[in-house]
């Protein structure tokens, strides 16, 4: 039996959530899309491993609030950036 | 005096083409698994991140900015970096004799400091010690949805 390797991508949209810990419940939803190329190597016929690395960018929609320890202003917020992330682990297919 | 151009085209190889990763898939040896059914998988690693929060703040009445400079309109912060331990739930579909098309879903239950209170900008407005308005954030329950060709 040969050994099994695999190269895959990935392409994607990706989500996540900005909380604002203040206490006024002004949370942001990060939102943005993602690239990704892994290597996949069977162990088995059914387990296996993997690394992977990642592409993320997100931006969030704009939050206006008022923060309840500043009660004379408003504010408004908005959240960008990107990640890049290296990541192994383990794999079983059904 | 005659030329000829000769373009050969693997049909099977476009749709790698397409997501700029044939040269990779070509250096490797591929699995003639099929790869038919679900797949579950974990895995451990580290993300590097840089972020920006874009804030503003006003007057009560919106009028105007409470107090420009010291206060930080475009504010630059945060480095969210850390380690992540997603899970991932996998589809997959055998593609003609060699490749597999997919869908996935990883959840990343991470919650990390996104702007650490003890280290935001502060200032100072008519006699008042005032910290960055989004001073105590953090980013959690991440998730992808994807394509995954291989």
């Amino acid at each position: 039996m040969s050994v099994e390797r695999e190269v895959y991508a990935k392409l994607g949209y990706s989500m996540a959530q900005f909380v604002n810990n203040d206490g006024s419940g002004d949370n942001a939803k990060l939102k943005g899309y993602l690239l990704g190329l892994g290597y996949k190597f069977m162990l088995n016929s059914q387990a296996y491993l993997f690394v992977e690395g990642d592409y993320t960018t997100m931006k969030s929609n704009k939050v206006i609030g008022a923060d309840p320890e500043f009660t004379i202003a408003k504010y408004s917020y908005d959240v960008s950036g990107y990640t890049v992330n290296a990541v192994a682990g383990v794999g079983y297919r059904f | 005096m005659e030329f000829h151009f000769i373009m050969k085209v693997n049909m099977n190889k476009i749709p790698f083409a397409v997501l700029g990763v044939s040269l990779l898939c070509s250096l490797t040896t591929h699995a003639q698994s099929q790869f038919n059914g679900l797949a579950f998988q974990v895995g451990m690693g580290y993300e590097a991140a840089s972020a920006r929060v874009n804030n503003e703040v006003f007057n009560a009445d919106g009028n105007g900015y409470m107090a420009q400079g010291a206060w930080g309109v475009n504010a630059n912060v945060s480095n969210p970096s850390g380690i992540d331990v997603p899970f991932s739930i996998l589809y997959m579909k055998g593609m003609g004799s060699e490749y597999s098309l997919g869908v996935g879903l990883d959840a990343i239950p991470k919650k990390r400091n996104f702007i650490d209170a003890s280290t935001a900008p502060s200032a100072q407005n008519g006699g008042g010690d005032f910290v960055f308005p989004v001073s105590n954030s953090s980013v959690k329950n991440r998730y992808n949805i994807y394509l995954m060709p291989a």
